[in-house]
């Protein structure tokens, strides 16, 4: 995503990461990640819950593929960090237009699953039509 | 025929800065990508 940043922009897009710590925990993380994007930081997991997000079962955070895909992002220099929050916690992504409405949504089905740039952008792209 | 679309949930919330927002503040000045992380770290 990070890499993607002015591709986000050249389509509009603003991000915002929603994430599970302290606001202290997120600074950090923006700072030890490079992260290019504003954090919110819900420890009670107040806004997951507000917009539908649920735990994980132990298949979608340990499964063959998700295992592979981390062995790929560490060959890649994208080591992992100590995990602060509910490493349970399903991440997701809500693309949303300025009138407050929900254009696509995308409920990880398990912990490799991310909305792609591309769809985010399509998403937009495709309001405006 | 534009369908409807099921508006997201506003809220106000905690910035990593101590600041404090609202989601709305966000997509009115632009579309936004809300994107929720698994976990810090």
């Amino acid at each position: 995503m990070r890499r993607d940043k002015s591709k986000l922009e050249q389509a509009g897009i603003q991000v915002v990461l929603v994430g599970l710590g302290t606001p202290a925990e997120a600074l950090e993380f923006s700072r030890q990640f490079s992260v290019p994007f504003p954090i919110i930081a819900d420890p009670g997991k107040d806004l997951y819950r507000t917009y539908g997000l649920k735990r994980a079962n132990f298949m979608q955070l340990a499964s063959p593929a998700i295992l592979l895909k981390g062995l790929k992002g560490m060959r890649e220099g994208y080591l992992p960090g100590r995990p602060q929050g509910d490493v349970l916690q399903m991440p997701g992504t809500f693309v949303i237009d300025r009138e407050g409405r929900i254009l696509h949504s995308h409920f990880a089905q398990n912990a490799a699953d991310h909305l792609s740039v591309d769809a985010i952008v399509a998403a937009i792209a495709k309001s405006a039509t | 025929m534009r369908s409807e679309k099921m508006l997201a949930p506003n809220a106000e919330v905690l910035m990593a800065d101590g600041s404090r927002k609202t989601l709305s503040e966000f997509w009115r000045s632009k579309p936004l990508a809300l994107i929720f992380l698994r976990h810090f770290g």
